[in-house]
This record gives structure tokens, sequence and C-alpha cells, in this order.
């Protein structure tokens, strides 16, 4: 599997220069600004997107077929984009930790146990995306597997706002145990998820053939 | 051994079938796939790789069953497909680093000296390599994991004269080691000729023969002569006729035919047209 997250390095760096750059900005942005953490929400969501593009560029290219004809099993050919977006999250999340922490103590407010709350959470909603979108990509292709994807911003979106109008709980000691016991929470389901998500795109490439005429 | 051995295959998709194939190719030698396109040698090739599920036959690769432990089988087996499948934006370099994490005898040394012998900028991107230097660069990764069996679908196809000798040579040079075998599948007939050592004609996903192409050439041949010289020959000696301005033109079995009559070679070319063409006197 060395060789196929070798390939998937050589086109991030290649192909997502741009993706980075806008990271840069973001950060940039967030660090100039006191509530920075809805500016650092954007860089996870793009890099949500990578494994699925990725993808797309396997096909595009014919890839997806030649890999078959290489002594890979379908596991791994489906695994090495599962462990890249994977890659790709943790990395993301280490510079925001980072980032929040900086600004933090920048503005006065240094909270570290606040900061990996927040970075948790978006680590969570990112892996969200590839865990949806890559079973039916693998199924259907990266062009309908994109629709789902575009589906899943606007649920996303949508699903903030509506929390974002809820009250949260006046109770300073309810508010603790939401901030302790909820991220565990979020990380136990979406490591569920993305486990299930990599099974069954698993089953779906090993019943479907491959360069199918 | 065999390093390949297909019996019984087929395979159906709506509007296609593959029927019954079956065919042998020994170790050491050459196998021309000759068929029009659509013929059925894509999907030969993709079934015998497992890429494709094959719904009754089978298919021994190097003595081993194809459907156990495939995986390990494609160790030994190089590929390189009608469409290449590296991605745009990679070099060879970097496809040679690629490769070394995909192949257990994967020989970096002997990769890059191959790119040095083929001419093959080893820095400039896939997308900016012609579609000669594309192909080579397929075989070249084809050869450096000590590959024992090279599947090569149209690999000739697109290129110059000039490219496909060189491929064709190289080809040569990959079997001289007797334990080296190759299924290459052409609709360029002539440069299977030069090839193969049997060749196999599919035709509308049946195949129509497989022999040894010394064999074939000996047993058939072309014969000019008038209508009825060619009316006094035994039914059964002449496979095909086609009226020129300058008479007639057979072709024939050489064994039947009277020694006073002159026999003249015939090209694989002409024999497939005949087959596929099922014109038969």
């Amino acid at each position: 599997m060395k060789g196929l997250i070798t390939k998937d390095i050589f086109m991030i760096a290649k192909y997502f220069k741009l993706y980075f750059l806008m990271d840069v900005i973001f950060i940039a942005v967030a660090f100039f600004s006191p509530d920075s953490s809805s500016f650092l929400m954007i860089p996870v969501l793009l890099s949500g997107i990578i494994p699925i593009t990725l993808l797309a560029y396997d096909e595009r290219s014919h890839w997806t077929e030649y890999s078959g004809a290489l002594p890979y099993s379908k596991a791994q050919i489906v695994s090495a984009k599962y462990l890249i977006g994977l890659l790709l999250q943790a990395v993301m999340c280490a510079v925001l930790f980072t980032v929040l922490l900086i600004t933090g103590a920048h503005y006065g407010h240094f909270d570290p146990t606040g900061s990996a709350v927040t970075v948790l959470v978006m680590f969570v909603i990112a892996l969200l995306f590839p865990a949806v979108c890559l079973p039916f990509c693998f199924a259907f292709g990266t062009e309908k597997g994109r629709i789902v994807y575009m589906l899943m911003i606007g649920a996303v979106t949508a699903a903030v706002i509506l929390l974002n109008r809820a009250n949260a709980p006046d109770d300073i000691a309810a508010q603790d145990l939401a901030v302790t016991n909820i991220p565990p929470i979020f990380l136990a389901i979406i490591t569920v998820i993305y486990a299930l998500s990599w099974l069954a795109s698993i089953a779906i490439c090993n019943k479907k053939e491959t360069g199918k005429v | 051994m065999n390093a390949l051995e297909i019996k019984n295959l087929s395979k159906s998709f709506t509007g296609f079938k593959l029927d019954n194939i079956s065919l042998t190719l020994p170790s050491g030698c050459i196998l021309g796939l000759v068929g029009e396109n659509g013929a059925g040698k894509s999907t030969t090739i993709k079934l015998i790789l497992d890429m494709l599920h094959k719904d009754s036959g089978s298919i021994k690769i190097l003595g081993r069953d194809n459907t156990e432990d495939i995986k390990s089988i494609k160790e030994d087996v190089g590929v390189v497909m009608d469409e290449a499948g590296i991605p745009d934006c990679l070099n060879a370099r970097q496809v040679g680093k690629i490769m070394s994490g995909t192949f257990r005898n994967w020989n970096n040394d002997f990769y890059l000296n191959t790119l040095q012998r083929l001419s093959i900028p080893d820095n400039k991107q896939y997308k900016e390599l012609s579609r000669g230097m594309k192909m080579k660069l397929g075989i070249a990764i084809a050869v450096s994991h000590g590959s024992k069996l090279l599947l090569l679908d149209e690999p000739t196809s697109g290129l110059d004269p000039v490219v496909r000798d060189e491929v064709v040579d190289m080809f040569n040079e990959f079997t001289r080691d007797e334990n080296r075998s190759i299924l290459i599948s052409s609709h360029i007939v002539s440069d299977l000729e030069k090839l193969c050592d049997y060749i196999a004609f599919l035709h509308k996903g049946k195949l129509l023969l497989c022999e040894e192409k010394d064999v074939l050439l000996g047993e058939y041949g072309v014969i000019h002569c008038t209508e009825k010289q060619l009316s006094e020959l035994d039914g059964t000696a002449v496979l095909h006729k086609k009226l020129t301005p300058y008479g007639t033109e057979a072709i024939v079995r050489r064994k039947m035919i009277p020694g006073s009559m002159s026999v003249s070679p015939i090209s694989i070319e002409e024999l497939f047209v005949h087959m596929v063409k099922e014109e038969t006197v």
C-alpha cells in the first residue's frame, strides 16, 4: 500500500497547491480575528474533499483501471483513500490547534481545553464528508459522489445555523458537562461511521468489476 | 510449464459475449491475440487479471489459478494497458518511487537504465510525453519488476513505425530468457507477425483459431490463377477467393494444391481477414 500512499502524496503536492494557499489565507485571517474558529472551519471542510478529488483524478487518468493490474487488493486501494483522508485531517487539526492556542494567547483567552474541543469538533465534521461521500464515489463514480458532497455541505450548514439559534443552557455546570462529554461521544460516533464507511467501500469495490467494457 | 492456460472461458455483457475461449501460452513464447476492435481482446486480458469476473471456465497464470491469491500472481506479471493509467502530473522518476512501493521485486536501477536506454525523460510530466513515450514508459514499468509474463493490450497502436519497431525489439529482448512469455493483443497484425510464436484469432468474442505461426504459414498459401483452374481444384483446398483485374486470387491449403501450381506465402493478415469475412467458396 506504500506505493498508493506515495502516489497520493505526490498528487496532493502537485494538484492542491491552491487549497493550501487558501488554507494559509484563512489561517492568517483567523490569526487577526478575536473569534477565529469560524474562519478555521473552512480549511478543515476544504480538506475533507481531497480524498474525493484524488479519486476523481484517478478515474480521469485511468489509474483506477491500471491499479487493478498491479499487486494490490481492492481493500488496499480503498484503504489508501481513507488513510489519506485521516492523515490530512490529523495534520490540519494539529495546525489549527496550534493556531487557536497562539491566537488565544494573543487575545488573552488562552484555553487549551476549549481549543482542543473546538478542533475535535472540526475533526469530526471534516471526517464526516469523506465518510459519507466515498462509498457513493466508489459505487457510482466521483461525479455522483460530488453531488452527495454538495448535499452534505448544505446539511452541515443548516445544522450549524440551527444549533446557533438553539439556546445554550444557562447553567454553567451544565455547559461544562456538555463541553466535557459531547466531544468524546462525537469522536466515538465518527470512528464508527468512518469504519463502517470504509468497510462498505471495500465491499462495494470487491463486488464491482474493474474496467468493465 | 505453461505461462498461461485458459480453458472454456466465457463472460457475458449486454450485447457481447466472450464465448468458450481456450488457449495456451507455453513459457518462453509470445502469443499474439489478433482481433478487430471489440472482438474481446481487452476483455480476455482483464479476465486473466481477474479485473473482470468470469462466468465460467478456468485461467492459470504461471501454473496458479488466477482466483487464488491474484495479488501475489500479479507480482510476476507486467501489464501494459491501452490507456496507460499513469496520473498526468507525475514524472517517470516519481512513477519509479511509486512502483518501488508496489512491487516486492522492483529494480529501480534497471528501471532508470531502461528509461535512459529508451530516451524517456525522467523529469517530464506524464501529460507532456508523446503517445510513443507513454507506451515506452508503460513497458519500462512492466519489465522492471522481474516479470515472468507480460500482458500487453494494444501496445503498438497509435505509435509511429520507428517507435513500433523499437517496441517490438524490446519484446524480443524480453523473451530471450526462456522463462519469460508475452501475451500481446493487437489489431495491427503485421506487428504480431514479426514478433509472435503463436497466433490466436478472436472475432466477435469467439476464438477462430490458436496455432503456431509457422504452422499457419506452412499450411496456407496464396495462388493466382484463372477461374477455370480454380474450379478444377478440390473444393476443400480453397478457403477464400477474390476476383482481381488480373485473374483470381485464392487462399488455399498448400498440401492439396498440385505441384504444378505456384503457391505464394500468405501473410497472417490475409489469413485473418479471410477468416473474419467468413466468405468461403
